[in-house]
């Protein structure tokens, strides 16, 4: 039988213009933007694939903007994505539900929330980042 | 008989520790806040085990060693630390593991992370995530 669980990070987070332009977050636990890059990986225990990955946006006016899957390792950013822009109507559920990506134990991971340009008066409010993982 | 499948357990949240130490933190979810241990402390509807402990030290303290410690009130006990726990030196952030211990746990047992930030005035112990592997006692 699969071992199939979601991870999730969560907590509705607003992300001002004056933020640097890429943040990262955990791939479980307080969705809190603004750490080091280094410090968002957490390091996994068992080996798996995720897939299916979504993102629900509440607000947005930062222009256009990728949230991506990194790991550590040959493959440091990954083909699991999604992408909005101010032009997109909020709240909204952006959804990855045609890559995937394999991890090893071992292997840490992290968001990367990509902001592509800071527009002088707009933030960004993230509520959640999902994704399915079923482990190997 | 109910069995755990093994995961990581996450409690995140990129924030700073002050000289208040202790502090706790649940075993899922955020760091927000300043719980107390009765009231951070989960409590867990099967036996388990605990191990596989990673703590993600963004800055380190600059009085003394900081240390991050799995405690344990078993039902009708009281509460314990256990030896699942990492000591994080001055000034030295990173990555920092205990893949040595391991802690079982009863079913309706509390368990909870003690934060002593072991720092001085105007000095800062801050983590970024805590996380460790649950699974079945063997």
């Amino acid at each position: 039988m699969p071992d199939i669980i979601d991870y999730c990070t969560g907590g509705e987070v607003i992300v001002p213009n004056t933020s640097a332009l890429q943040q990262y977050a955990t791939i479980q636990g307080d969705l809190l933007t603004g750490a080091d890059a280094a410090d968002a990986y957490i390091e996994q225990s068992r080996a798996g694939t995720l897939s299916n990955l979504r993102v629900y946006v509440l607000a947005h006016g930062r222009g256009p903007t990728t949230v991506t899957l990194e790991k550590t390792g040959d493959q440091p950013t990954s083909p699991l994505q999604i992408s909005f822009d101010d032009d997109n109507t909020f709240p909204a559920l952006f959804e990855d539900n045609s890559n995937t990506v394999s991890f090893d134990a071992g292997d840490k991971l992290r968001w990367l929330i990509d902001f592509d340009e800071a527009h002088p008066s707009d933030s960004t409010i993230l509520s959640y980042i999902s994704v399915k993982v079923e482990f190997a | 008989m109910p069995t755990l499948i093994t995961r990581d357990y996450v409690v995140s949240q990129k924030r700073s520790y002050g000289t208040s130490s202790p502090y706790h933190a649940s075993i899922i979810g955020s760091l927000n806040g300043d719980p107390d241990r009765d009231d951070a402390a989960m409590l867990m509807k099967h036996a388990g085990r605990l191990s596989k402990l990673r703590v993600q030290v963004a800055i380190s303290g600059a009085s003394g060693n900081a240390t991050v410690t799995l405690c344990k009130k078993e039902s009708g006990g009281s509460w314990a630390t256990t030896n699942l726990s990492v000591t994080i030196p001055n000034d030295v952030p990173g990555l920092y593991e205990d893949n040595d211990h391991s802690v079982d746990f009863s079913a309706e047992a509390l368990l909870c992370w003690e934060i002593y930030s072991n720092t001085g005035t105007g000095d800062w112990f801050s983590i970024r995530s805590i996380a460790a592997q649950i699974s079945d006692q063997p």
